[in-house]
C-alpha cells in the first residue's frame, strides 16, 4: 500500500471535498480556509502530480471560460484507490492518536 | 463586464516559468485568481501579487540553475586540470606553441595598425589630399611653387591650401646653433592639420614672413625652461625669426617630420611656375565636395599659367593624405609589406592552431571514455560541446596571457628591429585591444572546434566497450594538417632566403660608380659665390683625391627637362632625367666613357650657357637612336649644342628602377647643391680635419655637415633591410612552432605505437629499423609539403622579386636546401622520440598500461 505525506493528504481531502469543482484556483482556497496556509500553484501541482502518478486522482478537462483567459480549467476526481488511501491514512492516524489526550504532557520538563 | 486579463509581459514570464506538463493549467489558474480576487484591489495590491508569483519563483528557479550549473563548472575546471596535469609535456607544448604564435601575431597586428594609422590622426584627413602631377611619363608629388596659392584662388572648393618642403635649416641662438629640419609652409598649415599648438595661436602664427613655430623639445634644446615665445633664432646666417608659437613634437605616425615651421617666404623671394624641386602643395577640400570633382576642375592648372613647352603634358589628381604613407605614387609601397605580414600573420596563427588541433585529436582517445561516461550518466551533446569548447577557450585564454607577457617583454626589441618606437599603451587603442582578444577567442574557438565537435558525437556505448583509443582513428586527417603546416613553413624558409638574398645582392651590387670613401656635403646658400676657391682649397691636401660638385647625387637623378635631338625639331621635345655637374665629377666618381670625353676645362665651349657641350649616357644613346654620337646635336631649352662624350650606365636611380637615360651639363644655369669629396682610404681622419678647417676659414658661421656616400646608399635600403629581417624572424617562428607541434605529435604517436614496439624488439627488430619506422612516415609526408611548397614559394616571390628592376634568379638550389633543412630539422625532432621508443626495454613496454 503506497503511503500517503500529510502534504499528499491535506489536497487529495480537499479535492474529496470539492467533489465535482476540485481544480487548482479552487483546492488553493479550500486548503486556505481549512489550514489557514497559501499553498503556491508551483506546490499544489507538484503534489497533484504526484497523487495522479500514484493514481489516487485522475484529470479531466473543462469548458474554457472568460475569467481564465479562455483556457479550460483542469478537473481532478477521487479514484477508488485515492479513496482506500484516504481511508487507511485515517486508521492509522487515529490509532497513532488514540491515547493522546490521556498521556502526561510535562514529563521531564519544568523542573 | 470582460474579464481582466493579466499583463501581457507577466503571462510570458510566467509561462516561460511553469512546467511544460501543466502550463495551461497554471496560467488559467493563475489569470482566474487575478481576474476574481486581485483585478479589482488597488494598484499597489495588484503589483505586490504579480511580484509574489513571478519573482519569487524566477529567484528559486536560477538559484537551482545556477547551483547546477557551477557544479557542473567546478567539474568541467577539474577534469580540465586533471588533464593538464596528466600530460605535462602536451600542455606545455600546446600553450607555448599557441602562446608564440598569437605574440607572433600581435606583433605584426601592431606593426600593421600602427602602418595603417599613418597621418590619421589629423581630425580633416578626410579631406585633406596632396596635389600629384603626371609629367615626363611619372608621377610626382613636387608642384609648383605657385600651385596651392593659384587653386585656392581660382576654385572655392578648395577652402585651404598650404606648400610643404623639408629644408635643413641652421638655426642660431645665443651660442646654441643646430642644424634643423624645417618644414616650410604657408599660413593655412596649422588650422588644416591638427598638430597640437602649445603656445600662440594656429590662426595668425606663420602669418609673417619672419614669424617661427618651434617643437617643444627642440624649444627646450634652445631655451630650456625659458619661455620660448618671442625669442629670436637666426636663420642660416642671414636673417633673424621670431617664434610665435611652440608646437607639439609631431607623431612618430606622421608623414611630415619637423622641428620647427617657418613661413614659406622666410627661404627668399615668391617664386612662379617655373620652380619646382622638391616641394609639395595640400588641399583642404570644402564640406560636400567630390575629389573626381575637384579633380577635374584642376586639372590643366599647370598648363594654363605655366606656358614653358616641357610642362604642357603635365596633368594634375589628388592623393588622399592618409595614402601618403602607404602608397607611394605608382600604387604600391609599404602597403605590400602591410599585405604580405598579414599574410605571415595568419600563416603563423593557423600553424600553431593546426598545432593545437593536431595535439588535442590526438589526446583525444584519451578523453573518449571520459565523455562516454559523461554521456551515460545523462550529459546531453551540447554540454559536451560547451565543456570542451570552454577547455580549448581556457588554455587559448591562458596561453593569450603568456603571450601578452610576451609582447610586453620583447616589444622594445621588436621596436629596433622595425626601426620604430613602439609602446603598447602608444597603440593601445582600442582597436588593438579588441583585435588582440579576437585573435584569442578564434584561436580557442578554431583550435576547439575539431575536438568538441568530434568527441561529442561519439556513442557511449562504443566508446566504453571499444578499449582502443579513438585517436588513432583520425590519420588522414592528421596528415593533411602536418602537410599544411609544412607547406607553409618550408614556402616560408624560401623566401625569406630569397628576399635575404637579394637585399644582400642590392646593398653589395656595384653601382656602376664609386660610393666607397665619398664625403657628400650640402652646399649652404652663403658659399655658392666662392665655390670654385672652396673647392680648390679643398683639394690642397695628400688626403684628398678629388672634388667635384653637381646638382644631384648620382643615384638619385630625378630631375626632368625637355631635351630634343639631331633629327628633331624644338617642338619635338622629350623630357628626360638631367643634372650639372663639374668638369671632375666623372673622374671623381669613376664613371668610364665608351666614347668621348669627359667635360674640361680647356674647351670653353663645354659650358657656354647658349650652346653647351652634352654628355649622355648609353641609355640616352640607345634611347635616342642615335648612331655615332659624338658631335650630333643635342638641346635642352633650345639650346643647342654637341654631344661631346657617351659615359658607361651607371645605376642612377634605386635599383627599384631601370636605369634611364640620362644628360648631364656642365652650365651654372642649374646650381650645384651638393659637394662631393673623395679621399684616400686610408686618410679618412685627416681628410675630416682638413675639410673642417676649410670651412671654418670659408663659412665660419655654418656647420659643416658630412654624410658618407655608402651609408647614403644603405640607408636607401634600410626599409628593404628592416623588412627583409623581421621576415627572417618570423620565419624562424613559424618554424620554431612547427616543430614543437611535430615533437609533440611524434612523441604522441611514439607512445600509441609502446606495445607494437615491444613485442617488434621482443621478435627481434633492431634500434635501427625502429626508429626508420617511426620517422618514415613524417618523411613522407615532408615530401609531399616540399612539392607543394616550391611551387607556391616560386610565385610569391617571382611577384615580390618583380618589384626589383635588377634582382637575382630564382636558384633551384634554393628550393632543394629549404626542403632539405626542413627535412633535416624534422626528423632530429622526430628522431629523439623514435630513438627513445627504439631504445626502450620491451619489457617496460609490454607490461605498459
Amino acid at each position: 500500500m503506497k503511503e500517503l505525506t500529510k502534504a499528499e493528504e491535506m489536497v487529495l481531502l480537499s479535492v474529496l471535498r470539492l467533489k465535482d469543482e476540485a481544480y487548482g484556483v479552487a483546492i488553493k482556497k479550500n486548503i486556505k480556509e481549512i489550514t489557514g496556509k497559501t499553498v503556491p500553484y508551483g506546490t499544489l501541482y507538484f503534489l497533484l502530480d504526484k497523487l495522479s502518478v500514484k493514481d489516487f486522482v485522475h484529470k479531466a478537462l473543462g469548458e474554457p471560460t472568460a475569467e481564465r483567459g479562455g483556457r479550460r480549467k483542469t478537473y481532478y476526481r477521487m479514484t477508488e484507490g485515492g479513496i482506500t488511501a484516504l481511508k487507511h491514512a485515517f486508521e492509522q492516524q487515529s490509532r497513532i492518536w488514540t491515547d493522546f489526550a490521556s498521556m502526561d504532557l510535562h514529563q521531564g520538563f519544568g523542573k | 463586464m470582460k474579464a481582466l486579463q493579466l499583463p501581457i509581459a507577466a503571462q510570458w514570464m510566467l509561462s516561460r516559468l511553469a512546467q511544460q506538463k501543466n502550463r495551461l493549467a497554471l496560467l488559467g489558474d493563475l489569470q482566474e485568481e487575478y481576474a476574481v480576487d486581485i483585478a479589482h484591489r488597488d494598484w499597489l495590491a495588484r503589483q505586490q501579487w504579480l511580484f509574489s508569483q513571478i519573482v519569487f519563483p524566477l529567484i528559486s528557479f536560477l538559484r537551482t540553475h545556477y547551483l547546477w550549473r557551477r557544479g557542473m563548472f567546478s567539474n568541467y575546471l577539474k577534469t580540465a586540470w586533471r588533464n593538464l596535469k596528466r600530460s605535462p609535456g602536451y600542455t606545455a607544448i600546446n600553450i607555448i606553441g599557441l602562446a608564440v604564435g598569437m605574440a607572433a601575431c600581435m606583433f605584426i597586428f601592431i606593426w600593421v595598425q600602427d602602418e595603417l594609422s599613418f597621418d590619421r590622426f589629423h581630425t580633416k584627413h578626410e579631406r585633406i589630399h596632396r596635389i600629384v602631377i603626371h609629367r615626363g611619363g611619372e608621377w610626382t608629388a613636387s608642384a609648383p611653387y605657385s600651385l596651392a596659392r593659384t587653386v585656392k584662388k581660382d576654385f572655392p572648393d578648395i577652402a585651404q591650401a598650404t606648400r610643404f618642403t623639408s629644408r635643413t635649416l641652421f638655426a642660431k641662438t645665443g651660442d646654441r646653433g643646430f642644424n634643423e629640419t624645417a618644414g616650410l609652409v604657408d599660413p593655412d598649415f596649422l588650422t588644416m592639420f591638427s598638430f597640437k599648438l602649445i603656445k600662440g595661436d594656429a590662426e595668425t602664427a606663420l602669418a609673417t614672413e619672419d614669424a617661427i613655430v618651434i617643437t617643444q623639445s627642440a624649444a627646450l634644446k634652445y631655451f630650456g625652461d625659458a619661455d620660448p615665445m618671442g625669442q629670436v633664432l637666426r636663420i642660416n646666417g642671414q636673417r633673424d625669426a621670431t617664434i610665435t608659437g611652440v608646437i607639439q613634437d609631431t607623431p612618430k605616425n606622421s608623414s611630415m617630420q619637423f622641428d620647427l615651421l617657418a613661413n614659406f617666404k622666410i627661404v627668399g623671394k615668391q617664386m612662379d611656375f617655373s620652380w619646382w624641386t622638391g616641394c609639395s602643395s595640400y588641399v583642404l577640400l570644402a564640406q560636400n565636395t567630390t575629389v573626381s570633382d575637384i579633380i577635374s576642375k584642376i586639372e590643366g592648372t599647370v598648363v594654363k599659367y605655366d606656358k614653358r613647352v616641357e610642362t604642357n603634358d603635365s596633368r594634375e589628381s589628388l592623393q588622399p593624405l592618409a595614402r601618403m604613407h602607404l602608397y607611394h605614387l605608382n600604387e604600391t609601397g609599404p602597403i605590400l609589406y602591410v599585405y604580405i605580414f598579414s599574410a605571415i600573420a595568419a600563416i603563423i596563427l593557423l600553424i600553431a592552431c593546426i598545432n593545437f588541433i593536431n595535439l588535442s585529436t590526438a589526446q583525444a582517445g584519451k578523453r573518449a571514455r571520459e565523455i562516454g561516461m559523461r554521456k551515460t550518466v545523462g550529459a546531453s551533446r551540447a554540454g559536451i560541446v560547451r565543456q570542451l569548447y570552454g577547455e580549448t577557450l581556457l588554455l587559448s585564454l591562458i596561453a593569450f596571457l603568456f603571450s601578452l607577457v610576451m609582447v610586453a617583454l620583447l616589444l622594445p626589441g621588436f621596436g629596433q628591429m622595425t626601426g620604430k618606437t613602439l609602446t603598447l599603451m602608444d597603440t593601445g587603442q582600442w582597436q588593438v585591444v579588441l583585435g588582440i582578444l579576437c585573435i584569442a577567442l578564434i584561436t580557442g574557438l578554431i583550435s576547439g572546434s575539431y575536438p568538441a565537435l568530434l568527441l561529442s558525437r561519439y556513442r557511449p556505448i562504443q566508446v566504453l566497450r571499444d578499449s582502443a583509443s579513438k585517436g588513432a582513428k583520425s590519420p588522414a586527417l592528421r596528415r593533411i594538417l602536418v602537410v599544411f603546416q609544412f607547406t607553409a613553413a618550408i614556402a616560408l624558409i624560401i623566401s625569406s632566403m630569397v628576399i635575404l638574398r637579394q637585399l644582400n645582392y642590392v646593398q653589395h651590387k656595384d653601382l656602376g660608380f664609386i660610393r666607397e670613401n665619398i664625403i657628400r656635403i650640402d652646399i649652404p646658400r652663403a658659399l655658392r659665390p666662392n665655390l670654385q676657391t672652396a673647392k680648390e682649397r679643398l683639394n690642397q691636401d695628400a688626403s684628398i683625391i678629388n672634388v667635384t660638385s653637381a646638382n644631384t647625387t648620382p643615384n638619385q637623378i630625378r630631375n626632368v627637362n625637355p631635351f630634343y635631338w639631331e633629327g628633331r625639331g624644338p617642338n619635338d621635345y622629350e623630357t628626360l632625367n638631367f643634372t650639372t655637374v663639374d668638369e671632375n665629377y666623372f673622374q671623381t666618381f669613376g664613371l668610364k666613357f665608351t666614347e668621348g670625353r669627359p667635360f674640361s676645362a680647356e674647351f670653353a665651349s663645354d659650358s657656354d650657357r647658349e650652346s653647351p657641350g652634352y654628355i649622355i649616357n648609353e641609355a640616352a644613346v640607345a634611347h635616342c637612336d642615335l648612331k655615332d654620337p659624338i658631335g650630333k646635336m643635342f638641346s635642352i631649352w633650345n639650346r643647342e649644342g654637341r654631344v661631346v662624350g657617351v659615359v658607361k650606365d651607371f645605376h642612377s636611380r634605386s635599383l627599384h628602377d631601370e636605369i634611364r637615360p640620362v644628360v648631364f651639363l656642365n652650365t651654372e644655369n642649374w646650381p650645384h647643391y651638393w659637394m662631393f669629396i673623395r679621399y684616400q682610404p686610408e686618410m679618412q681622419d685627416e681628410a675630416v680635419a682638413h675639410i673642417q678647417a676649410v670651412w671654418q676659414e670659408m663659412v665660419p658661421d655654418l656647420p659643416c655637415d658630412m654624410e658618407y656616400l655608402d651609408e647614403i646608399h644603405r640607408s636607401a635600403y634600410a626599409n628593404d633591410a628592416r623588412i627583409g629581417n623581421i621576415f627572417r624572424n618570423f620565419t624562424y617562428l613559424a618554424i620554431f612552432i612547427s616543430c614543437l607541434g611535430l615533437l609533440g605529435l611524434a612523441a604522441y604517436l611514439a607512445e600509441l605505437r609502446t606495445k607494437e614496439i615491444g613485442i617488434r624488439k621482443a621478435l627481434g627488430a633492431s634500434s635501427l629499423s625502429i626508429a626508420r619506422l617511426m620517422s618514415g612516415e613524417f618523411l613522407m609526408l615532408l615530401g609531399v609539403s616540399n612539392l607543394l611548397a616550391w611551387p607556391l614559394a616560386w610565385w610569391a616571390m617571382r611577384r615580390m622579386l618583380s618589384s626589383w628592376a635588377y634582382r637575382l634568379p630564382l636558384a633551384w638550389w634554393l628550393f632543394a636546401a629549404a626542403g632539405l633543412g626542413a627535412v633535416i630539422l624534422a626528423l632530429l625532432t622526430v628522431s629523439w622520440q623514435s630513438l627513445k621508443a627504439a631504445h626502450t626495454n620491451p619489457v617496460e613496454a609490454l607490461k605498459y598500461e
